[in-house]
């Protein structure tokens, strides 16, 4: 008995060795995103792989600084504890905030369109300024927002003043389908822009308008707080494909285009 | 409705993600079956020892804790405990598969545990003190003797494990891994339909667990085939 559990004690100490020893060669680096987030990262029709402007980022910084790279598509909260390592990167869309910024390292910014909006049913008549969502349409009413998102930190930010009541969902659509299912209309949806775009799109009873008071939002590359090195390499990287080529167009750009919101 | 399941299924060539998640699926559930398996009987044998030494004593000690954390903490947070702390370093040479499977194999490995002790401790003791008498060891009383009675009786909780176990990969998509379950937030990114890959999600594990309910009978069938009835 005590030679079998020594036996089998000895072999998954084996194995466990095994494993630490097996990472030689080139250097992984882990991209940690959220799919579901176009043209940032999202899958095609019928695959699972994800693609888009992140992703293409992604593959760049690994191609320049020659990594082997592996892409986690989890879950936009815990993309925080995943880079707790030295050779990882969050690059989900993640936009500047202050509060962010005192827990993980944000690289330069590589988009800086991106905003929160209001998506709501045509038939729910808000009052419009100008396009301008008015703060005081939210007076009452109950917003719903994707958990994790900056939709959520707007809304912590601004529920007491807009007056409203808020519920949070762990996917925007089930969120969008909360306002469009609301029978007295007063449901409506914070999202990013670029979603809300295509959402609108895709649902033709429904329309988004930016938010009286709701700045404009920047989206960095993060990584562990204290990592500079790995925040330099990136910095390089976003350097060259911020460069403007004969056409006045970065390779970024080109990106949005071959990623343009299709369907 | 027939079109909902078009676009969500077939559409594409939708049914590969699907296949693929049910690969990846199956991949996690018998990684984690057969080391749960090692895990509870390794467990079980610790727990049910004479405890004649130190040494024996101190692993028992050790089993106790095992089993009291794991079934003491949901199997969401161990995976990412598993993922982002303990094993954090396995995923820069695999991807999460392993990882979801250690992580549920550990956690399963505590509830065979608890089942097979339930069934070892099922067997009447006289059993064990007939072997004893009749000069065979300890050990070899506990295999020859004991053990095949206390499967059988385990056989239909170690299946009802097999098939929680199975379920709860679900939450592999949370660390990246592609799934059964996290298909659906692929299928509904790209085709904006809810319900329709939920309900094709939830007959792809309910066709699963039928099976393994085959399985069960048969092995019930013929380990009851010499039973006086």
């Amino acid at each position: 008995m005590k030679k079998f559990l020594t036996m089998v004690i000895a072999s998954m100490m084996l194995l466990v060795g095994a494993f630490s020893f097996t990472a030689c060669g080139k250097e992984e680096l882990i991209v940690y995103t959220e799919s579901g987030f176009p043209p940032f990262e999202y899958t095609v029709a019928g695959s699972t792989e994800v693609v888009g402007v992140d992703m293409e980022i992604a593959k760049y910084i690994a191609n320049k600084y020659n990594y082997n790279l592996r892409i986690v598509d989890g879950k936009f909260d815990t993309i925080v504890a995943g880079i707790a390592e030295d050779n990882a990167l969050g690059i989900a869309g993640i936009s500047w905030k202050a509060s962010r910024a005192e827990d993980v390292e944000y690289s330069k910014f590589y988009w800086g369109g991106a905003f929160q909006t209001v998506v709501y049913l045509k038939a729910s008549n808000p009052v419009l300024d100008d396009g301008e969502f008015l703060a005081s349409n939210f007076n009452g009413k109950k917003v719903v927002f994707q958990t994790g998102t900056t939709s959520q930190l707007t809304v912590d930010e601004n529920k007491t003043a807009w007056g409203v009541t808020s519920a949070d969902f762990t996917q925007v659509l089930q969120a969008l389908n909360e306002v469009k299912s609301d029978a007295t209309k007063s449901t409506f949806l914070i999202v990013d822009s670029q979603v809300a775009a295509q959402l609108v799109a895709a649902n033709s009873d429904c329309a988004y308008a930016t938010i009286e008071g709701v700045e404009a939002e920047s989206y960095g590359v993060v990584a562990k707080k204290g990592n500079l090195d790995l925040i330099a390499k990136v910095n390089a990287a976003l350097d060259e494909l911020l460069e403007e080529d004969e056409t006045g167009k970065n390779q970024i750009e080109k990106w949005y285009e071959l990623h343009a919101i299709a369907e | 409705m027939i079109h909902d399941f078009y676009v969500c299924f077939i559409e594409a060539g939708r049914y590969n993600m699907y296949l693929q998640g049910l690969l990846n699926t199956a991949i996690i559930a018998i990684g984690a079956c057969v080391i749960g398996l090692l895990i509870g009987i390794l467990v079980t044998c610790v727990r049910i020892m004479p405890k004649n030494n130190i040494f024996v004593k101190g692993l028992d000690w050790v089993a106790r804790i095992y089993v009291t954390i794991i079934r003491g903490t949901p199997v969401v947070l161990q995976l990412f405990i598993c993922y982002f702390v303990i094993l954090s370093s396995i995923k820069f040479v695999a991807d999460g598969i392993l990882v979801a499977a250690i992580t549920f194999g550990i956690n399963s490995g505590a509830y065979m545990a608890e089942i097979l002790r339930g069934g070892i401790l099922s067997v009447d003791g006289g059993q064990m003190e007939a072997g004893r008498s009749l000069g065979l060891s300890w050990f070899a009383t506990f295999i020859r003797i004991v053990l095949p009675q206390a499967l059988k009786s385990a056989i239909p909780t170690m299946f009802n494990e097999f098939i929680t176990l199975v379920k709860e990969t679900s939450v592999a998509g949370y660390v990246g891994v592609v799934e059964l379950t996290k298909i659906q937030s692929y299928v509904t990114t790209q085709t904006m339909q809810i319900y329709m890959p939920l309900f094709i999600i939830a007959a792809i594990y309910l066709i699963i667990v039928l099976c393994l309910q085959w399985v069960q009978r048969i092995i019930e069938r013929r380990l009851g085939a010499s039973d006086k009835r």
